[in-house]
């Protein structure tokens, strides 16, 4: 008796495991589903959250003094601050704050949170710190005037565009105070409490648009719509963000429909997927420059001569078209189209004759030997071994190393490469974000890493970073990139673009060129 | 008395060469009425031979990029088509042959010995020296081959040569556990008595006496062990960690082509197939060694 | 037999801490920097430094190794940098659904395997042998990863037979955590529809995992079948005009399966590691694919946790192999050297 009704059990089973067919689950038109490869993700707190997956879901569970609206990113407008106010000598920032936002908790946001959120970030002190403490914020330097006024302190006069746009990232992000401190810790790095960072990793305790249910690695990230936002309740109820880190892997399930959005698709893919009358191709220039770096004291690379054959040998085109399928744009400045300062100049073309002459004239007119460092991820070993083979035609023979993460930056670090194939995206949304670690060696960044010590571009970009007048400060960025790009230490390889599979039942996405800017509320589903 | 003795001498010499060639002889017989492994020993041999002479038949510098060339279907001008940097597939293919030829038979040459001194030493001395020896074997058996092998490839970094030690750590253990059972099996035998009584030294007997009597079981073990060993390698290429690019490694080419997989099925799948078919050569013929070399078979 | 028990129970702890030694010292030569994959690539040099003091990088070799010796002792394996969790609790997430995998697979390698290897040694030589043996010998030659591809853009992608990788729909929500196990889960709390949709995720990469084992299997059954169809017994059964479908099940193949307890052990041992490929295909949240990503970022505490945890089921799942041969074949003696 007993294993008869096993079997029948069994065999039920199996029968309706076969027959009845695989049919996506009903009730889907409120929930959108992003396929994402969002492995990078290790903490969802403001003050931790430093990856692009990371800062990119927190922004949406967060508000911000300031933020940038959908579809412009030039400058910040005002979100939770509704007004502002700075002292004669540029140093004393007051904010005052709307006073009609609840957090998630139905705690009402004060000034006390404002000012326990940037203390917090000060004390964590943890890798996106430094956008905030760049200013000199310091724990003493913030105080809450009234109910919904802040007073910010900084240690200099710093131009109004960089502090804007940084009170405009991620970790400028407002947190409940109350709730927080109710999940106050002590741990092993933070034996005088972690101001509630380890349950902040995977808990939210925001005022956004969204709210975070569930974040599981390798699984998904969920996010609940918060109808009762000030300013942009969500048209959906739900955002299901799936971790899936093969691009193939996006891309079929965007096809069969079982994601609404394949979040950046690969220029190969994009061709058949173009095919598809279901899903439309949705882009954005990245703010992302690909460059190879050039470490200025390993033999022949001393010479500018030997860089800018290098610079005139690489085959711009052939790189954009074929590895990069057109979703890229050559691009000969280190600030990327889409920030105030970016200019189309082209300085460098294809130009073998030109490249053979001058590495003769550098006296090596039989190339030499080198190695080049780069990632492996798609595209990085393609493109490497491209620039390999544009480097072989000017003699240079390049011995490739591939590198895991880990492995890769620790060497940059230590400027014991010789050529680098990298890639630099910005902290902060504005110029200053990459004119400073391309042209400043102080700034201890990719001029420093390259051993490119040019204290004239490092003068200038300091003298930049207090300009108040925007236009003069841009022009300074200008003038000291013509500097960098005919004498620097790089390579710059191109711009590329996100490009993104959406399908045709999903409205009002607007492609942004980093993920934290992307916004998930406006977005409505058919 | 000293002719008879030669007489006895050339006798036995004429008897063990019969022997050793009816030996031979059945061996053969075997070989021949086990079609698998006829087919298994083909496949080997042609990849010897496809090794051998890649330079030769392959159509296309395996590492010649002609971007305008990308992701072409096989034609006739590219047998299997070309990659995503423009590569002939074919060729890469047949060079990759050797890259695979040369992981297999690197690893067999550093594990086996490794494995085959730590048993007999273990097996020959017994005691502390055994028991420090098969728990030190016992921690590397523990641990998960390729967990193991991904472990070592992260600490000395991403390379072929990397990627054969790493696969080498995690194989020796079982050469060492099976040379210490055959090293105690025969330790007590009489003529190993007296042998000893005879004055050889403990090195002489392990080398010329016991080690002998293990190999034939840990060739039959590596041979079967082969293409784990090929897929191990495939599978570390296949997660980074193994050959390097260019290197036209198969597992690699498989992992480089899986984003191209829908839409240019040939960039993966005939790397795979080739790991497919290699890996079966060797089991068969590895299946049929075994049954060669083992007793029990010969007499059925 | 106890005094067996006890011996093997030391032997375990010796190769654990073995492990735990060896593991540490690979950590040590890895000549990556963990802390550059916490800090970024774009992290200046402070940044880095000042990371390395807070995670105590920065002191001794030997007052690492005490520490972390000493933390393991106490059971605490540290938290992952990847999750910021502690480790120990990422395991209990990721490892039911690895082991789920791994069993199912195990179930489909024997329910196929012992028929195989049976029918080969039945039919010996004969068409039927060749195809079994050609059969499961593709099953052990072919690249999982390779495989699993296939498969997905075949049985997904093409046919829409199977759904899309993963362990469960997006949209359904997972029954109440006891197991981990959600085909358990998901009967505990007779919930019908995860249960049909967690088997049905769970069927291509299973499949996947499973011909692996599946020729070792078939293999051993076949050479073990045709050792016991030439004993005397067998002979006797026949001659006493015994159905012969009587013979193989009852006489037969009941003696055969012994050895095949062994290889089945060992079977589940590689599975559970073979799973760090599958598991990145299929995009199945088990310990395999944690352990893998654990690696590629260097996230050593969840390294460490895993290893030992791999290790241990290996350990453990031979300790009750070796048991249960002994008391399937009581000829064995415990008292071997």
């Amino acid at each position: 008796m007993k294993t008869s009704l096993g079997k029948l059990v069994a065999f039920t089973a199996l029968v309706l495991v076969l027959v009845i067919p695989y049919a996506g689950a009903a009730g889907r038109s409120d929930v959108l589903v992003v396929g994402m490869a969002t492995s990078d993700i290790i903490s969802l707190d403001p003050a931790k959250a430093f990856e692009f997956s990371g800062v990119g879901i927190e922004a949406q569970i967060y508000d911000r003094l300031l933020d940038f609206p959908e579809d412009r990113f030039d400058k910040p407008e005002f979100s939770l601050a509704e007004s502002f106010n700075v002292s004669e000598d540029g140093k004393t920032w007051t904010f005052k704050l709307r006073e009609d936002v609840k957090f998630h908790s139905g705690n009402q946001l004060t000034a006390e949170d404002v000012v326990y959120s940037f203390k917090r970030v000060v004390y964590l002190n943890d890798q996106p710190a430094f956008i905030l403490t760049q200013f000199g914020i310091a724990e003493d330097s913030i105080r809450a005037v009234d109910k919904y006024t802040v007073e910010i302190k900084l240690d200099n006069k710093y131009a109004s565009g960089i502090f804007f746009s940084c009170l405009a990232a991620g970790v400028a992000s407002v947190v409940d105070a109350k709730v927080a401190q109710q999940h106050e810790q002590k741990t092993d790095k933070y034996p005088d409490g972690d101001r509630g960072l380890t349950w902040l990793s995977r808990n939210s305790a925001g005022s956004g648009p969204w709210i975070l249910r569930k974040w599981e690695k390798n699984e998904s990230v969920i996010l609940d719509a918060n109808p009762k936002h000030f300013m942009h309740p969500p048209k959906l109820k739900r955002v299901i963000i799936k971790e899936i880190v093969e691009a193939t892997s996006r891309r079929l399930q965007v096809e069969k429909g079982d994601i609404d959005i394949a979040w950046q698709m690969f220029p190969d893919q994009i061709k058949s997927l173009m095919k598809n009358a279901d899903l439309r191709i949705e882009s954005s220039p990245a703010m992302v420059i690909w460059y190879l770096g050039i470490n200025v004291t390993k033999g022949p690379l001393a010479d500018n001569r030997v860089r800018t054959a290098i610079r005139h040998a690489i085959d711009y085109n052939g790189i954009i078209d074929s590895i990069m399928g057109g979703a890229a744009s050559p691009i000969n400045t280190f600030i990327p189209e889409g920030f105030a300062g970016y200019e189309d100049k082209v300085y460098y073309k294809e130009d073998l004759d030109k490249a053979r002459k001058l590495m003769a004239d550098a006296g090596f007119p039989d190339g030499f030997e080198i190695e080049m460092d780069h990632g492996d991820q798609t595209p990085s070993p393609e493109l490497a071994q491209a620039l390999q083979n544009s480097l072989a035609r000017i003699g240079i023979t390049v011995k490739l190393n591939k590198l895991i993460s880990s492995q890769l930056w620790p060497k940059y670090r230590a400027q014991k490469h010789d050529l680098i194939l990298a890639r630099w995206g910005p902290d902060y949304v504005d110029p200053h974000t990459n004119a400073q670690p391309f042209a400043d060696y102080k700034a201890k960044v990719l001029s420093w890493r390259n051993v490119y010590y040019n204290d004239e571009t490092s003068a200038m970009i300091q003298k930049a970073g207090q300009e108040m007048d925007n236009d003069k400060r841009i022009a300074i960025y200008k003038e000291v990139n013509q500097i960098i790009q005919t004498e620097g230490p790089y390579a710059m390889l191109f711009q590329p673009k996100y490009e993104h599979a959406v399908r045709n039942n999903i409205d009002n996405f607007t492609a942004a060129p980093t993920f934290d800017l992307w916004k998930l509320y406006p977005i409505t589903k058919k | 008395m000293n002719t008879e003795t030669q007489i006895d001498k050339r006798l036995a010499r004429n008897q063990r060469w019969k022997a050793r060639q009816r030996y031979f002889k059945d061996s053969y017989t075997l070989w021949r009425r086990n079609h698998l492994m006829v087919v298994g020993t083909t496949i080997i041999i042609l990849l010897l031979l496809i090794a051998l002479s890649a330079p030769l038949l392959a159509t296309h510098n395996p590492l010649d990029q002609i971007l305008s060339d990308r992701l072409l279907p096989p034609t006739w001008e590219h047998f299997f088509g070309t990659d995503s940097l423009g590569r002939d597939i074919f060729s890469r293919v047949v060079h990759g042959a050797r890259v695979t030829l040369t992981i297999a038979l690197l690893v067999a040459l550093i594990s086996t010995p490794v494995g085959l001194i730590i048993g007999v030493l273990a097996g020959y001395f017994g005691g502390a020296v055994d028991e420090i020896l098969m728990r030190l074997s016992d921690v590397f058996l523990a641990f998960p081959k390729l967990i193991l092998a991904i472990a070592f490839a992260a600490a000395l970094g991403p390379g072929v040569e990397n990627a054969i030690i790493a696969i080498a750590v995690a194989n020796w253990p079982s050469y060492a556990r099976l040379a210490r059972a055959e090293t105690l099996a025969v330790r007590d035998n009489d003529y190993i008595q007296v042998i000893r009584s005879m004055g050889a030294s403990n090195l002489r007997i392990m080398v010329g006496h016991i080690t002998p009597m293990c190999l034939s079981s840990i060739i039959v073990r590596l041979s079967l062990d082969m293409g784990t060993i090929i897929l191990t390698a495939a599978g570390l290429g296949f997660l980074g960690l193994g050959a390097q690019p260019p290197t036209p490694e198969w597992g690699l080419m498989v992992s480089d082509g899986r984003l191209y997989l829908v839409d240019q099925w040939w960039v993966s799948t005939l790397p795979g197939f080739a790991i497919l078919i290699v890996v079966m050569g060797f089991n068969l013929m590895g299946d049929g060694i075994r049954d060669i070399l083992d007793p029990h078979q010969r007499q059925s | 037999m106890l005094q067996y028990l006890i011996r093997r129970v030391v032997t375990l702890a010796i190769t654990l801490i073995g492990i735990m030694v060896v593991t540490f010292f690979i950590s040590l030569v890895i000549p990556a920097d963990p802390l550059s994959s916490i800090a970024g690539p774009q992290a200046p040099q402070e940044t880095v430094d000042r990371l390395r003091k807070l995670y105590g990088f920065d002191q001794p070799i030997y007052i690492q190794f005490g520490r972390y010796a000493n933390r393991l002792a106490h059971g605490d394996l540290g938290t992952s940098f990847q999750t910021g969790r502690p480790v120990l609790e990422d395991i209990a997430k990721y490892f039911p659904a690895t082991f789920e995998l791994a069993t199912i697979a195990l179930f489909f390698s024997i329910i196929v395997g012992i028929p195989l290897g049976v029918l080969s040694a039945v039919y010996r030589n004969s068409p039927i042998d060749h195809f079994s043996r050609v059969l499961s010998l593709i099953g052990v030659s072919m690249p999982v990863f390779w495989l699993g591809l296939v498969f997905l853009l075949i049985f997904y992608f093409k046919l829409g037979w199977f759904p899309e990788p993963g362990r469960l729909d997006i949209m359904l929500i997972e029954p109440e955590r006891l197991t981990g196990m959600l085909l358990v889960d998901s009967l505990i709390a007779l919930d019908w529809e995860v249960f049909f949709d967690a088997l049905k995720h769970m069927f291509l990469p299973a499949f996947v995992l499973g011909l692996y084992g599946l020729a070792g299997i078939a293999r051993i059954v076949r050479s073990s079948m045709l050792d016991v169809l030439s004993q005397e017994y067998i002979k006797t059964a026949r001659i006493k005009g015994a159905r012969e479908f009587i013979v193989l099940t009852r006489h037969a193949l009941r003696n055969a399966l012994i050895p095949a307890v062994t290889i089945i052990g060992l079977t589940y041992g590689g599975l559970l590691e073979g799973s760090v490929l599958t598991e990145t295909i299929f995009s199945w949240p088990g310990l395999g694919r944690y352990l893998g990503t654990a690696f590629l970022t260097l996230d050593l505490n969840a390294v460490v946790g895993g290893t030992m945890l791999v290790a241990l089921t290996f350990c453990l799942v031979n300790l009750v192999v070796d048991l249960l041969y002994a008391f399937l074949d009581p000829k064995i003696t415990l008292a071997r050297s």
